[in-house]
């Protein structure tokens, strides 16, 4: 049976921001990201969403699944939004992750914490994650901004998890998905409308105080190697500072973070 | 800072994905920032003297090899500082192959920098002549990605 969507709880959630956005409910796709990029492509206007029950080949970093599970066990979405021409996108990712927290915050969810560069963290397990495509063209940017959360726990979803997580009704029992689908939302509107006029440097200090690895040993992985070090803030064009044993501080762009676990070794 | 440990941190930049960094010790400062200047697999790496009032830096101590031929053309520059992919994901197709017709405004890679996925599109049409970075390598700000001619 198709999950029953409650537009106006959505409304309520957005409150006045609601003007914004034109949020559409599918029951399955295989990413919202893909079905809002080739609706981004016929000109759908900014603040156009796509929130699915069922996604069946969710995409994180690199080609990597993301586990939906189904209307009740997780929120999926993705959101278009345009950005005007000479705006950076420096930072722009962790801003959007910053916005999620901060909109979970207002609805009492605590000890929300962000891993560089935007992946939503509780009580120190992954909630749910980030990806942002960037397209350029004369008209400035168009962002399609893909979020996953889990809600609650799902046995059939969970199985295939590698990594400890956490879902949002260990914080927040009576959730419901349209009041925290419409809360990021406004929280987004508010953030980014101050990241165009700004920048993240105007943000950096509210990220820095989400930082959930600050001072912590880590790794920092890709394609092209390994760094380890301990985990320093974002710098104001939202790279990583890593400050390794020798005392260097390495600025890190791209790539995964992960705790280090042998704390021995750092000494 | 004595060369050999000014030689270290050359290679930690060398081996890694970083694009540039920055070590200040007292009152000396040294910033080394990764320049690829064509498809030769060695990157190698210039080092400035930072901005601040710093001490004096040691000459540069990686030599360029020669340059590599390559064809004539227009050259589709990094826009930013990120990693390099000509995919959308492992395995799948790639954007752009030597001898392609690209048109304008067609997508030619992805450059990823903090989970932000932004598709590079040829500012010119034509062949691509040359690819000049690898798969999941670092580029920097202008840095030479494909010549088209």
């Amino acid at each position: 049976m198709p999950a029953v969507f409650d537009y106006t709880a959505l409304l309520v959630a957005l409150g006045d921001q609601r003007a914004r956005f034109d949020v559409d409910h599918i029951e399955r796709c295989d990413s919202t990201n893909s079905v809002l990029l080739a609706r981004a492509s016929q000109g759908v206007p900014s603040g156009s969403v796509v929130v699915c029950d069922e996604q069946t080949a969710g995409r994180g970093r690199r080609g990597r699944s993301w586990r939906s599970g189904n209307a009740s066990s997780s929120l999926t979405f993705s959101l278009l939004w345009r950005l005007a021409p000479g705006c950076s996108s420096a930072g722009l990712s962790l801003a959007v992750g910053l916005a999620v927290a901060q909109a979970l915050e207002s609805l009492n969810v605590p000890a929300v914490g962000l891993k560089w560069p935007n992946d939503i963290w509780l009580f120190g397990r992954k909630l749910g994650g980030v990806l942002i495509e960037v397209e350029s063209d004369e008209a400035g940017l168009g962002l399609i901004i893909g979020i996953g959360l889990n809600l609650r726990r799902d046995a059939a979803r969970d199985a295939g998890i590698d990594q400890a997580f956490a879902s949002l009704d260990e914080a927040l029992p009576e959730l419901t998905r349209e009041q925290v689908l419409g809360t990021i939302l406004s929280q987004l509107a508010l953030r980014l409308d101050h990241f165009a006029r700004a920048g993240f440097a105007a943000l950096r200090q509210d990220w820095a105080a989400r930082n959930a690895l600050y001072g912590l040993p880590v790794t920092v992985s890709s394609e092209s190697g390994s760094h380890t070090g301990r985990c320093g803030h974002a710098n104001a064009e939202g790279a990583l500072e890593l400050l390794t044993a020798c005392g260097a501080r390495v600025l890190i762009t791209s790539g995964d973070l992960s705790l280090r676990l042998a704390l021995a070794e750092d000494a | 800072m004595d060369l050999r440990k000014l030689k270290k941190l050359i290679d930690l930049v060398e081996e890694s994905g970083i694009a540039e960094l920055e070590v200040t010790e007292g009152e000396e400062k040294v910033r080394i920032a990764k320049h690829v200047a064509n498809s030769a697999p060695m990157s190698y790496m210039t080092q400035m003297p930072a901005a601040a009032p710093a001490a004096p830096v040691a000459a540069p101590v990686a030599a360029a090899p020669a340059v590599a031929a390559q064809p004539e053309g227009h050259v589709v520059k990094s826009p930013m500082v990120g990693t390099f992919y000509r995919s959308s994901s492992p395995g799948a197709k790639p954007f752009a192959e030597v001898g392609q017709n690209v048109a304008q405004g067609e997508t030619v890679c992805l450059i990823e920098a903090m989970k932000l996925m932004n598709e590079i599109e040829a500012d010119a049409a034509g062949v691509i002549k040359a690819i000049l970075v690898e798969n999941g390598q670092p580029v920097e700000f202008g840095q030479p990605l494909f010549i088209i001619g």
